[in-house]
């Protein structure tokens, strides 16, 4: 038997031999049933990732009896929503307090990362001659481990939140420099040729034709650079002495042996991450990819 | 000196990474092209007709020699010299007007006439169902005559197009030849049009250049007057098709 695609069979119900006339079959929109679709896998992989995560700390509490109990998603999870607005004990804020403190320093330096790195990584791209050079510096400040801008930040910019927003911002940035850069570099030759023969100025080279050519890139390297940008945000925050933000609160947490309420941050940590992953990147991703006709038909 | 001069050109490229080696693709080229000339360069594949293009379009220098337009040297591209490029060359993201528009941004003019401009364009080439649709949605013909409209609607002084028309069915290839013909005769541009049909040729150029197989240098120029019977089964034109073929290198393959 012919083995037809989903989108085939659901064409194929609609086909009759009005519609085959015409030339056009018409079907009802098909927005709401791809969201539901997107939704159940989405929700499926989090009962997975929580059923994992269960699994673990049965084995911790029931079969290898450690000293300390293992936290469940239950608890942790329990742990988060009852201090949405009581504060954590001896940090003197809540939980909301410490994720908008953290999102803040996220946002101040990611933001400038971006930016530096999409200017910086397309103008390395487009102009061989500086890529040449340009890309020694971006790619040894790359190979300096997160952790490791700790004391550059310290010895910049004292104990506080600029070091903590520099150290993101210097992880961030790097990584986002490179993909941009690699992305313009793939640009074919023909479609440089084409707007340099319209006579495209600079700006319409980038804007219209280097940079929306190269999105895909660029949003992947938004994307690398948004998860270490966060990795090390929490890590900063625990070396850093910021005072407020969910790694201070975790280091807080775990020095007074509460593991449900340093669990309850990692909880709060890998929700945010997903959610820009998966709602904020995955969609624009997705957008990107059909316009430049990578993803199936329309 | 006429609006396009190739004077003594030649270009060859490295043949590996190492750079130890380079093969020679244009051999001595002189070709002095009139302002508002229809000029057909046939040859084998691989001789060299694309990269004439390129260094006409001002994508490449040449090796040794000049190439001059308007008597001036080529310094790079430019909107006067708009090109149909042998390979899909439409920006994916822009539906098909956004990519006409886009040529027409590039030349200033106000946003509130392009796409009136644009739509003449795609009439003209049979493609203004298609305005709203993205490029990778239409078929090979169909993108090459989106890339057709995009350079009418540039309005260059020069057309360099590069087999734009080999995609295409009999039919729809020969009213583009008309039209392009048509367009000539109206605006007088000059054209720089590379083919692998002799028939082609024959049918639209003022002027048609011979190539020989790689390196490109050329055989021999047939002057074609404009007035002149363009029936295949003409005397005229059996006589030069005859003579081309005589002297249309055989093997298409360098080396
Ligand atoms: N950038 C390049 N680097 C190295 N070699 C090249 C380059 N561009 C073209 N060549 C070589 O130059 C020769 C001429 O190429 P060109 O594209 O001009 O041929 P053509 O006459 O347009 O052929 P066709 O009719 O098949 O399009 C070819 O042998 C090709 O290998
Ligand atoms: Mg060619």
């Amino acid at each position: 038997m012919t083995i037809r695609s989903s989108n085939d069979r659901r064409i194929a119900e609609h086909i009759s031999d009005e519609n085959l006339e015409s030339g056009y079959v018409q079907m009802s929109s098909a927005f709401w049933q791809n969201l539901g679709k997107t939704a159940i896998t989405f929700i499926l992989g989090i009962v997975v990732t929580l059923l994992i995560w269960q699994c673990l700390a049965w084995y911790c509490n029931d079969i290898k009896d450690l000293a300390m109990s293992f936290p469940t998603p239950a608890e942790s999870i329990g742990y988060v929503l009852g201090h949405i607005d009581i504060d954590i004990y001896g940090t003197g804020r809540n939980i909301m307090e410490h994720t908008v403190a953290s999102l803040k320093r996220l946002a101040i330096a990611f933001s400038l990362a971006a930016v530096v790195g999409i200017i910086g990584g397309s103008i390395l791209g487009y102009y061989t001659k500086i890529y040449s050079v340009g890309i020694v510096p971006v790619t040894v400040f790359q190979s300096i481990p997160g952790l490791a801008w700790v004391p550059i930040a310290l010895l910049l910019f004292g104990l506080g939140d600029d070091a903590a927003v520099f150290i993101i911002f210097a992880v961030s940035c790097t990584v986002i420099t490179l993909n941009v850069a690699g992305g313009i570099r793939m640009v074919p030759q023909v479609i440089i040729r084409a707007a340099g023969m319209m006579g495209a100025t600079r700006s319409i080279m980038f804007i219209k034709v280097l940079i929306p050519y190269a999105l895909v890139s660029i949003i992947n390297g938004l994307r690398v650079g948004l998860g270490s940008a966060w990795r090390v945000l929490i890590a900063a925050e625990m070396l850093i002495g910021t005072g407020i933000g969910l790694g201070s609160a975790m280091e807080f947490l775990r020095d007074n042996l509460d593991y449900v309420g340093a669990f309850g941050c990692i909880v709060i940590i890998c929700a945010i991450g997903l959610f820009i992953d998966k709602v904020l990147f995955s969609s624009i991703e997705k957008y990107a990819r059909h316009k430049l006709g990578l993803e199936e038909g329309y | 000196m006429g609006q396009i001069a190739l004077s003594n050109v030649s270009k060859a490229y490295y043949t590996s990474r190492k750079k130890d080696e380079a093969r020679i693709v244009l051999k001595d080229v002189n070709i002095d092209i009139e302002k508002g000339e229809f000029v057909s360069l046939i040859g084998p594949s691989g001789c060299g007709k694309t990269t004439m293009l390129n260094l006409i379009a001002g994508f490449e220098g040449p090796t040794l020699g000049e190439v001059r337009f308007n008597g001036n040297p080529i310094e790079g591209t430019s909107p006067e010299r708009g090109v149909v490029f042998q390979e899909f060359s439409l920006l994916p993201w822009f539906s098909v007007l956004s990519n006409i528009n886009l040529a027409l941004e590039c030349k200033n003019v106000p946003e509130k006439e392009r796409s009136a401009i644009s739509m003449k364009a795609l009439e003209t080439v049979g493609m203004e169902n298609f305005a709203d649709y993205r490029p990778n949605l239409l078929s090979g013909g169909m993108k090459q005559r989106v890339a057709i409209a995009r350079l009418l609607a540039m309005d260059s002084e020069v057309f360099l197009m590069d087999e734009p028309f080999s995609a295409l069915d009999e039919q729809t290839r020969a009213k583009l030849d008309n039209d392009i013909v048509r367009i000539w005769k109206e605006k007088r541009k000059t054209v720089v049009f590379v083919t692998h049909s002799i028939d082609e040729a024959l049918l639209v150029s003022t002027r048609i250049i011979l190539l020989s197989k790689s390196p490109g240098e050329v055989i021999k120029e047939w002057k074609l007057d404009e007035k002149l019977n363009r029936d295949p089964m003409s005397y005229d034109m059996i006589k030069i098709k005859k003579e081309i073929l005589a002297l249309m290198p055989t093997c298409s393959c360098s080396n």
